[in-house]
């Protein structure tokens, strides 16, 4: 079996998912398909180092890929769930005329060899299971953060290496500017998230819980809705269409606690819930509840935290 | 400038139920306009008011998806084909992209293509992106702010930050959910949605065959449907003072 992983330049997504390839299908040949020459991608178990680079026009290093794809023939290819990484995979998936199921977070081999790609479904109420059974490759973008990198081994001499970075494509989209984010984009690896919700009520209360946030040295979360309302950017967003988060404590203030934000912090070693109502469904999903306004509470926590480090 | 704007109708919250074959129960659900198109749909209204030209919305989905074809005549589209037929029906993102792309070829002419950039229901975001791959034009998703001039400029939303894309014409681009928000009907735009015909294309209209469309076509299965609550925990009811005290014993590496 031949697994291809598509590997996005500075992020880590595409080490897990040759960890997860590796581990779900020991015996098949693993080609990381990368954007930047980086030998870590062989220390974490893939065969091969097939080096693409990354033209500046999404639609035409979608077609480099597509055309990579068509050429490697593997019978999976693994793309991580962020902007471009979907898009990309889109892009192939439909040249190649095959299946892609988007924004997975388990996949598994079944006993007659096929991928079997579990997402959240319907709301995130459900999960389900998608076979593509004929058509290949079997494509499938998966959720960042759902599997952790692995450890590096350190066999690295009998891993091939390819250059497939002259593959040109016509060129459909010029990059005018790239404008970064603002701060707190380590969400996804923070130790520690103080994620708010649309009843933290505005781009105020946000700054409060970034105080708090940088106070216990991690960082801050949001809720779809808390972004839809525009209280705080779209990097900041922890769900199914956000990141997965797995920080030791994370801190859940004015949210309500929709599947589609908690499958992105369930797997946090312990939650704490503050909300004014005690049916909130938040609070199935936390260890520690407080009823409390969130507002109140934060405060409390912020000289806690101040006075335990000696600040006040 | 000729637009097509691809709309989809969504169940009007996330209490979803399911068939035995795990195809959506949509029946007994509001249905609405999926959030993101209204943001599309919206855009492609405040750019022909600019440029001049016209709009047309696009859907595929069962007869009474005509009603969201309808609310979208009522706030200033000009044109809506509907695309409804057993044959259509089951398919997943790919066989769902063939089939918008062959509806746009057969309507003809469009200088842009937009729609949200996901729906709330399947949430995959894939009919897009797949949709522009299949008619090879340029596209952009992820959008919150675009300008249609000379060139096209969107700028697009990623988690590094915001990138400012130029491309020429037809290009595709799906827009986020706040970008644009959608305007109000007025009052000759319900009457024009109350008369207004709204195009009934089949598969053999499309030039397609029953064997290329709907579930038959599609690579990808659902074989298995699950409810399963995520991470339920034990909920310990305290107050601030209670859970803090409880946290430094608790994770004392997560807190100063």
């Amino acid at each position: 079996m031949k697994i291809a992983v598509y590997c996005e330049k500075m992020r880590e997504d595409g080490l897990a998912l040759i960890g997860k390839a590796r581990a779900m299908a020991p015996k098949s040949r693993v080609i990381a398909l990368c954007e930047e020459q980086d030998e870590a991608v062989l220390s974490c178990g893939a065969d091969e180092l097939a080096y693409l680079g990354l033209v500046l026009d999404d639609c035409a290093q979608a077609c480099r890929v597509a055309e990579v794809l068509k050429t490697l023939g593997p019978d999976i290819a693994l793309f991580p769930a962020t902007v471009r990484g979907r898009f990309i995979s889109a892009w192939a998936a439909a040249k190649l005329q095959t299946g892609l199921t988007a924004d997975c977070t388990a996949l598994s081999i079944t006993e007659d060899g096929i991928l079997k790609q579990t997402r959240p479904a319907y709301g995130s109420n459900l999960t389900a299971d998608i076979l593509c059974r004929e058509r290949r490759p079997q494509m499938a973008s998966v959720r960042p953060g759902v599997f952790p990198v692995p450890a590096s081994t350190k066999r690295v001499e009998d891993r091939a290496f390819s250059d497939l970075s002259g593959l040109a494509a016509p060129s459909l989209l010029e990059l005018l500017a790239h404008t970064p984010v603002e701060g707190g984009a380590s969400l996804s690896s923070a130790r520690v998230v103080v994620a708010g919700g649309k009843g933290v009520g505005g781009a105020e209360g946000f700054a409060l819980l970034r105080v708090l946030a940088e106070l216990l040295g991690g960082a801050v979360g949001a809720t779809r809705s808390a972004v839809d309302a525009g209280y705080i950017s779209y990097a900041h967003q922890v769900g199914q269409t956000g990141v997965t988060v797995r920080p030791e404590l994370y801190i859940a203030f004015g949210i309500s606690g929709m599947i589609q934000h908690t499958v992105g912090m369930s797997a946090a070693r312990t939650v704490v819930a503050v909300n004014t109502d005690k049916n909130a469904p938040i609070f199935r999903s936390a260890d520690y509840g407080i009823v409390a306004p969130w507002r109140e509470t934060a405060l409390y926590m912020l000289q806690f935290i101040k006075e335990r480090k000696g600040l006040i | 400038m000729r637009i097509l704007v691809c709309v989809k109708q969504v169940p009007d919250t996330t209490e979803v139920r399911l068939r035995e074959d795990y195809t959506l129960e949509r029946d007994f659900i509001a249905q609405v306009m999926n959030p993101a198109d209204e943001s599309a749909l919206e855009w492609a209204l405040q750019t022909r008011e600019k440029l001049g030209g016209e709009t047309t919305v696009l859907s595929m989905g069962p007869e009474r998806a005509e009603t969201t074809l309808r609310e979208a005549i009522a706030r200033g589209a000009d044109y809506a084909a509907l695309l409804t037929d057993r044959r259509f029906a089951g398919a997943d993102t790919l066989i769902t992209a063939r089939c918008l792309a062959a509806a746009a070829k057969r309507l003809g002419g469009f200088d842009m293509i937009v729609c949200g950039r996901r729906a709330v229901d399947g949430e995959t975001g894939q009919v897009g992106p797949m949709l522009a791959a299949l008619l090879n034009i340029p596209c952009v998703p992820n959008v919150t702010v675009a300008q249609a001039g000379e060139k096209l400029i969107a700028d697009q939303l990623t988690e590094a930050g915001v990138n400012r894309w130029a491309s020429g014409y037809p290009a595709l681009l799906t827009f986020c959910e706040w970008s644009y928000r959608l305007r109000l009907p007025t009052l000759s735009g319900l009457r024009r949605a109350r008369q207004a015909e709204i195009m009934r294309l089949t598969p053999d209209e499309l030039g397609l065959s029953a064997e290329e469309c709907g579930i038959k076509a599609s690579p990808t299965r659902v074989v298995r449907v699950e409810a399963r609550p995520v991470g339920v925990r034990p909920c310990k009811w305290m107050d601030a003072e209670g859970v803090m005290t409880a946290l430094m014993e608790r994770c004392p590496e997560a807190m100063p």
